[in-house]
């Protein structure tokens, strides 16, 4: 009877230290889980001082998606709904915090506010069951299990693989203190040019959402940042 | 550390082959664990109880009750931490945490089998060094360390014989290790496991 009960008791044994190897368990990743919102101010910054704030009628990409053109791109061409609403959405914190919006092109703000887009791809290979080797840890020599390629022993980290691509974006916000900063000279990097960042916030998320939830997860996260920073109020 | 490690079974090796006790038995045993975290700091960066482990034995036994050996195996830790928000000094970041903490003990062990019927106990401590990767993720941003600190281990367990030379085993082991991170903050490392294996005999 007790003999009987070795080979299940093993076979269960082996099951339970092989799931041990399993990363990530059983938890499931959103898209939104890889978003992230960072923010920075300057401490010398006194934002109760600060009255008005202008926002640019154009978004561009601070670097080139297409990585072909020298010119100049926008999100306002490629998607002005979302620009607006990004303006939108920063114009309202600003707003519900006290502060007035002028027109830059007529008035001189006390804040100008300033954003750009950075869109980063990825390419890669994955595979959850020897991910850890990845750090430098265990399973050194591995058995090459891809079908694709020969059968036996090869430095192979992984059973088989999957090749996987990402886009990141991310917003950035400036909020420069006009009075603070000067950008004559700043073409050439002279010392004349001097920038005052009161505060700054970068959003940063997976590019791979329909339009809908981008849209609420981009707005979500603007109203983060302000959230998370409660000293910017007049 | 590669060092460490050789002269390590080394030891254990010269020991078995120059000690030729007639009825001593090499055993090999191999245990299914459950992990919980002891240390606060390290309990406030992952979840502290875990059911990913697993430790593998060699142990020499000899006439007089005494075994020497060897245990490694791994230890994960792991926490998914729903978004939160972490204010530093000059602003703040939110985001979804992802925390691992993995140990691969490599262990000398002694150990004294007490005489018994159908359940033997059994009392153990060993010494050596712990691998300890501790490491965060922010989407896909990704800070890790990895230590070797120095470690100590104390067990007490039943084993219950099922047929000749296999035995089912229970046993809980407590692991401490000196561990000092550089980016994380931890105050050594401990934890208790309980564990669920086999372990086989074989006459030498």
């Amino acid at each position: 009877m007790k003999i009987k009960l070795l080979t299940p008791m093993l076979i269960v044994l082996v099951g339970l230290v092989f799931n041990s190897c399993n990363r990530h368990l059983s938890e499931s990743d959103y898209v939104s889980d890889y978003d992230i919102v960072y923010t920075h101010y300057n401490q010398k910054a006194n934002f109760k001082a600060y009255s008005t704030f202008a926002i640019p009628d154009k978004i561009p990409y601070l670097s080139d998606p297409n990585g072909q053109n020298q010119e100049e791109e926008y999100l306002d061409d490629d998607n002005p709904s979302l620009a607006d609403l990004i303006r939108t959405k920063i114009r309202n914190n600003l707003s519900g915090r006290g502060y007035t919006e002028v027109d830059e092109h007529t008035d001189t703000p006390d804040l100008l506010v300033s954003l750009g887009i950075l869109n980063s791809t990825t390419i890669g290979a994955f595979d959850s069951y020897c991910d850890w080797y990845d750090n430098g840890y265990y399973w050194g020599w591995y058995p090459d299990w891809d079908w694709e390629l020969d059968w036996g022993w090869g430095y192979y980290p992984c059973w088989g693989g999957t090749l996987f691509s990402y886009t990141f974006g991310s917003l950035v916000i400036d909020v420069a203190d006009v009075k603070e900063t000067s950008l004559t000279g700043c073409e050439s990097m002279s010392s004349s040019c001097r920038l005052n960042i009161a505060w700054s916030a970068f959003i940063r998320g997976l590019l791979t959402d329909n339009g809908q939830s981008l849209n609420t997860r981009i707005t979500t996260a603007i109203d983060q940042s302000f959230t998370q920073s409660d000293y910017f109020r007049k | 550390m590669k060092k460490y490690i050789l002269l390590h079974i080394l030891l254990i090796t010269l020991f078995c082959n120059t000690f030729q006790f007639t009825s001593a038995q090499s055993e090999i045993t191999g245990t299914y664990n459950f992990s919980n975290l002891t240390g606060n700091q390290l309990r406030d960066f992952t979840k502290d109880a875990s059911w990913q482990g697993t430790h593998f034995e060699y142990m020499y036994n000899f006439p007089n009750k005494i075994a020497i050996g060897v245990v490694s195996g791994f230890h994960s830790f792991y926490e998914k931490r729903d978004r939160t928000t972490y204010y530093f000094q000059s602003g703040a970041a939110t985001g979804v945490t992802w925390r691992y903490l993995l140990t691969i003990p490599l262990i000398s062990t002694v150990k004294y089998n007490f005489e018994g019927g159908a359940v033997k106990p059994y009392i153990g401590a060993g010494m050596g060094v712990t691998f300890v990767t501790q490491e965060l993720d922010v989407a896909d941003y990704e800070m890790s360390e990895q230590r070797a600190p120095f470690s100590l281990l104390a067990e007490a367990g039943l084993k219950i014989p099922v047929s000749r030379g296999a035995s089912v085993l229970f046993n809980t082991k407590y692991n401490w290790a000196t561990y000092k991170p550089e980016h994380f903050k931890a105050d050594n490392l401990g934890y208790i496991t309980v564990g669920l294996g086999m372990s086989f005999l074989f006459d030498r």
